[in-house]
């Protein structure tokens, strides 16, 4: 008996803390910034609404069980962060090629699965984005749509009517980035370990990597990367002679990603830094802006948060196989070390 | 509280199916571009001297240069005779991780020229064949696309 008391009490003492803790609520009131929404068409934003408002917009939508603690607080602080890195009630307050970037950087994470969050779509069965609203997206954002020969790739804006060299000889950039991660001047003589043709962005990239990337590509040891792995994504914008035959213009950029796994616990192990423009200017305000960076590349972490895939390791070339001393044969009067050297090094 | 549960045992799941997933070879490295055996130079352990896209072809192909090529491209210089310069061509391909971008696909051709030699042969097909090649005025041009 009393301890049948005892459990009665013991449940109204549950049922007590949970209204109490009801009281606890942080305010999902929409923030202080303009509402401008994107020029869109209605059936694109009708799957940005539908799928995505709920966490990313000034209108975040709560189903019953959201609204009830402690599985509010979750919701809230997803609705929050959601709302600080992007919120699409807002957007349409910034430039253009910002909202397209968003646009594009929405598809990637809904494409890898990333959004929305895999958590709330166990809550909340059948709020995923279907195949068909990807294929709309996508078609709206044509990255390689526009018809080839317009010439309008990318205005060739060369300063003082010349295209800029790369590398930028002993260029050094104005000031460091602002979360103190180096400038690495070395990249450009690193090897390639891929390209890329952006669409999204009209830039043509070149990323090439350090010696000690380059040993982990040989060694076959992805995907994770050793402490000190480097990259560097260099950008051009990507010119149109008006036969869709794209070369690169005027320098957009450098980024940088080194590999330091305590001193950049915070962003995935990662240093992150971009130097714009031909001064090398460097981006980002505050120590944090980082975070836009490892939030673009998250959903590639299964891939150590590096989205190209490397060019795999080359065989040794011909000119190297037992009896194959091509280039001595030939007498092209090459510098020995441009050929033959073991290990590929020209650097 | 059954959400709650649910939501934690779920959370528990994403955790570990994310730890045991081995990742497959093509998930890591870009496979079907890789030039395997047969060439003359080691390419792609080269410098890049610039980079470029056809659209109607549906191809990229980058600029590549041993030292001597290398050093003259950057300084502004003609080439030195028996300089040499690599053009891969590649067919390009969705990026896998980012809608918008397109990577190296399956290669297409890989031409060497060694300047002022009257040097120059392209490698087609899979395993390489050698052709003759005809691109070597066009080669030694493109360094003209991003140096002044
Ligand atoms: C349940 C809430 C929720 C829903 C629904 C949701 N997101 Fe998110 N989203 C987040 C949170 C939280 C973040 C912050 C990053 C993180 O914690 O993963 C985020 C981050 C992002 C980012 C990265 C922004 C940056 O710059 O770092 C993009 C892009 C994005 N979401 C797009 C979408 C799209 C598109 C949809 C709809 C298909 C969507 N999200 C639906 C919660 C949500
Ligand atoms: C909107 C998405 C997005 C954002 C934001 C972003 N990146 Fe990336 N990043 C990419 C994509 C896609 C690639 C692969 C293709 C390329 O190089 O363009 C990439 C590639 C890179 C690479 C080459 C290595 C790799 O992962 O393939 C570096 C280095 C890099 N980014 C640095 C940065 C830095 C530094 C920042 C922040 C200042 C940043 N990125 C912000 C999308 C993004």
């Amino acid at each position: 008996m009393v301890r049948a008391r005892r459990g009665l009490g013991g449940l109204a003492l549950v049922g007590a803390a949970a209204l109490a803790i009801q009281a606890i609520r942080p305010s999902l009131g929409p923030p202080a910034g303009a509402q401008v929404e994107m020029a869109i068409p209605p059936q694109v934003r009708e799957i940005l609404v539908r799928r995505c408002y709920a966490c990313h917009s000034d209108q975040p939508r709560l189903v019953w069980w959201d609204e009830a603690a402690p599985v509010y607080w979750v919701v809230a602080s997803d609705v929050q962060r959601a709302r600080s890195v992007l919120n699409f009630s807002e957007l349409g307050a910034e430039p253009l090629a910002r909202q397209r970037a968003e646009l594009f950087e929405s598809v990637d994470q809904i494409q890898l699965g990333a959004m929305p969050l895999r958590l709330y779509l166990l809550g909340h069965p059948e709020s995923g984005v279907t195949a068909e609203e990807l294929a709309t997206l996508k078609a709206y954002l044509a990255p390689f749509g526009r018809v080839s020969g317009q010439g309008t790739e990318g205005e060739p804006e060369a300063i003082g009517g010349q295209v800029l060299p790369w590398p930028m000889p002993q260029r050094q950039p104005t000031g460091p980035s602002p979360n103190g991660v180096p400038f690495l001047p070395g990249f450009a003589g690193w090897q390639v370990i891929s390209t890329a043709d952006r669409g999204d962005d009209h830039t043509l990239r070149i990323i090439t990597g350090n010696d000690i990337a380059i040993r982990a590509i040989q060694a076959r040891q992805l995907p994770s990367w050793p402490e000190g792995a480097a990259f560097a994504s260099i950008a051009w914008q990507a010119v149109d002679d008006g036969h869709g035959h794209l070369a690169p213009g005027k320098f957009v950029q450098v980024e940088f990603m080194e590999k330091h796994r305590v001193e950049f616990a915070g962003t995935g192990g990662w240093g992150f830094a971009r130097f714009v423009g031909d001064r090398l200017q460097p981006y980002g305000k505050g120590s944090h802006f980082d975070n836009e960076c490892i939030g673009c590349h998250e959903p590639v972490k299964k891939n150590d948060f590096v989205f190209s895939l490397p060019l795999p390791e080359e065989p040794e070339p011909r000119g190297l196989e037992p009896g194959g001393q091509r280039a001595e044969a030939q007498g092209t009067g090459m510098p020995e070390s441009g050929v033959l050297r073991p290990g590929g090094a020209v650097r | 509280m059954k959400t709650l549960m649910a939501t934690a045992g779920a959370m528990l799941l994403i955790v570990l199916c994310g730890c045991q997933q081995k990742m497959k070879e093509g998930e890591l490295y870009d496979l079907p571009a890789g030039l395997g055996r047969g060439l003359p130079y080691p390419v792609l352990q080269w410098e890049a001297i610039t980079t470029e896209v056809d659209r109607s072809e549906g191809t990229m192909a980058t600029l590549f240069g041993d030292e001597a090529a290398v050093k003259a491209a950057r300084s502004g210089a003609a080439y030195p005779a028996g300089a040499v310069l690599g053009l891969v061509t590649w067919r390009e391909r969705e990026d896998p991780h980012w809608f918008g971008a397109r990577i190296p696909g399956r290669p297409v051709s890989v031409e060497f020229v060694v300047v002022g030699r009257g040097v120059d042969e392209r490698f087609v097909g899979a395993p390489w064949r050698e052709a003759p090649g005809s691109g070597a005025a066009q080669m030694e041009a493109m360094r003209a696309t991003v140096i002044p």
